[in-house]
Parts: structure tokens; sequence; C-alpha cells
């Protein structure tokens, strides 16, 4: 043993020994203690959770409104609607389109739009527009002589 | 009275201790036959204040050793029981545990010194470095000086006297490891120590 490990000895032994038995607290052995559930505390904590869990989640289940589901339409109630034209390039022209085709019709559109209305006749050329309006020539006017009877007689000596 | 004879004996303890007046709840500490304390009782007696020399010896704080060892005692009881029938070497265990512990302790206080300064409770007190000579005072200073395992080695070493492979098998390393470990302890020390003479 060399000079340093004895050194060693002596020291560890030294401190060692200053350490009595008087100077300790009192003695607690192990099985004096008091009972404590330690190992099945997670147990329980975790019981706990998963009832909490599970309450909430059927509280929630039960109380929820219930969403009505639609029921399936008998397929005769179901009104079947032609299919509309395709409005590809190549369809006819002669056709009518559902979108030209006006959907309010004002007086006042009718005396100022013949070709809402009239047929798709060529018109003369000297016609006026007293003839080609048939709601003017239709409309009697008590206190005026009516004009249109004057044109067809320009027309005729012209 | 003749009816305690005929009731169990664990029945005859806790109505015992009820007319005692005393209220914390008591565990089973008889033997298996109900003779004697148990076994771990009786270790403890035995061993404690060994125990806490060596703590001592690695923690060089004797509040911190006190509850490293009941912490030890607490652990093996949980464990194997009052009875200790399921552990081979109880000894081994307590020591092994305690060095475990002692180094756990070391790491926990090496961590807090490095954000706060060391309180003035963990110096060693003024009577105690009267006692010791100024040689002791030298290693004991120079065994602070060295990382938690040499330690380990050096109090397993030369305060308990265990062999290199007894070190190794408390420690849980390789007997190599003891040896080098020892090895570097020692020529650490030499250094220290020889600047200091």
């Amino acid at each position: 043993m060399s000079t340093l490990e004895a050194r060693l000895r002596g020291a560890l032994a030294a401190r060692a020994m200053q350490v009595t038995a008087t100077q300790l607290q009192p003695a607690r052995p192990p099985t004096l203690q008091p009972a404590r559930p330690v190992r099945h505390r997670w147990l329980l904590a975790l019981a706990a959770g998963t009832l909490a869990v599970v309450t909430l989640g059927a509280t929630i289940t039960h109380f929820l409104p219930v969403r009505p589901e639609r029921p399936d339409a008998p397929g005769v109630t179901v009104p079947s609607t032609p299919p509309a034209p395709s409005p590809s390039p190549s369809a006819d022209p002669t056709s009518p389109e559902p979108s030209s085709s006006p959907t309010r019709a004002s007086p006042s559109a009718y005396t100022r739009s013949p070709s809402a209305t009239a047929p798709a006749r060529p018109e003369p050329a000297g016609a006026t527009p007293a003839t080609s309006e048939p709601g003017v020539a239709r409309s009697p006017r008590p206190t005026q002589a009516p004009p249109s009877t004057a044109v067809p007689a320009a027309t005729s000596s012209g | 009275m003749h009816f305690v004879g005929v009731l169990p004996q664990p029945l005859v303890r806790w109505l015992r201790s009820v007319m005692s007046g005393s209220g914390t709840p008591v565990r089973d500490t008889a033997g298996p036959g109900g003779s004697g304390p148990p076994a771990i009782n009786e270790l403890y007696q035995a061993r404690r204040l060994g125990l806490v020399r060596l703590a001592v010896l690695m923690v060089d704080d004797l509040a911190t050793a006190e509850d490293i060892v009941q912490d030890v005692f607490a652990a093996l009881y949980r464990r194997h029981g009052a009875e200790l029938r399921t552990v081979t070497d109880p000894d081994a265990y307590l020591t092994s545990g305690v060095m475990n512990a002692a180094r756990s302790a070391l790491r926990r206080r090496k961590t807090a010194r490095a954000y706060v300064p060391p309180p003035p409770a963990t110096a060693p007190a003024a009577e105690d470095q009267v006692l010791l000579g100024e040689g002791d005072r030298a290693v004991l200073d120079a065994l602070g000086r060295l990382t938690a395992r040499q330690r380990q080695v050096m109090v397993l070493r030369y305060w308990s006297d265990l062999s290199e492979q007894e070190i190794a098998e408390t420690l849980h390393v390789s007997r190599g490891t003891v040896k080098s470990t020892a090895s570097r302890a020692l020529t650490i020390l030499r250094d220290h120590l020889g600047d200091r003479r």
C-alpha cells in the first residue's frame, strides 16, 4: 500500500467516524411509516379520468339534438324536367332560345319595339309607323281625327 | 384478557394500537411467525449507521446522507416487502442504492451550483474541521475535486474495502472500468496533494 492510499484510508475513516449514532435523527424503520397507497394512486387517477371522459361522452351523446334524416322522396312526386338544349354552336339557329324570350313585357315595350311581337315578316319600305304599330292604330282618339286614314291615301297617290 | 388469545394476531395489534391511542396506521411489523421484527427492520437497525457514513463520504452532508439512506430503505421495502424473501443480497442492494442515490445527489447539487451560489449549510461544520487533521482535510478536499464515479470507486475501495469485482457489481460497471477509474482518480489525487505539499 502506497503512502497515498494510506492517507486516503485514514482520511476517509476519520470523516466517517465523525458521524455517530447520537447525531442521527430518530430511527424510522420502513415498516413503521404511514401506509400510503403509493402504487395505486396513479391507477385511481387513471380510473377517475376514464370514468369522467366516458360520462361526459355519454352525456353529450344523450342530450345532443338528433338531426332528422331527410326521407327520400318517391319517384312519382319528383317533377321531370325536359333536358335543356345544349348551347352548343352546332344547334339549330331557328330554334328559340329560352334566354331570348322576354320575361317581362310592359305596355311601353309593346308600343316602342315592334320586333318583340311582330311576326318575322319583312315590312314594306314605305310603310309608316302608324300602320306598323297595331297598338297605335287601335287606340281611338275621340277628340282628334284619326291620322291613320291619311297614310294609305298618301301611299296610293305616290 | 382471555379473548385476546383467540383473536387473530393482526386484529390484536390493531386493538392494541387503538387502545393506546396511536392514530397513525401501522403496517404489519411482525415477522412471518409473528414472533419478532421483520427482516427489513433488523437490517435497518444494523446497517443504518454504516450506510449513513458511506453516504456522508460521498455527499459530505449529514442531512442529505440520512435522507438517502431512508429513501433506499423505503425503496427496498416497497419492492421486496418486509421479509426480503425476493432479494438475494440485501446488503449489496443497499450499498448499490446508496451509491446511486449519492451520485444523483451530487449531480443535482452540481446543476444547482451552476445557477445559484452554494448555501452556507452545505459547508462542513467548524467543529468537524477542527477534529479533522490538516492532512485529512487536504485529502478530503482533493476527493471533492474528483468526479462522482471516481469518488464512488475511491470510497468503496478504501472505506468499504471492496475488491474490484465487488465494486464493479455494486456500480454495475465492468471490472476494467473500475480499474481504470481508480487509477485515474489516484493520479488526480496525487497531483492535488503533491501541489499542497
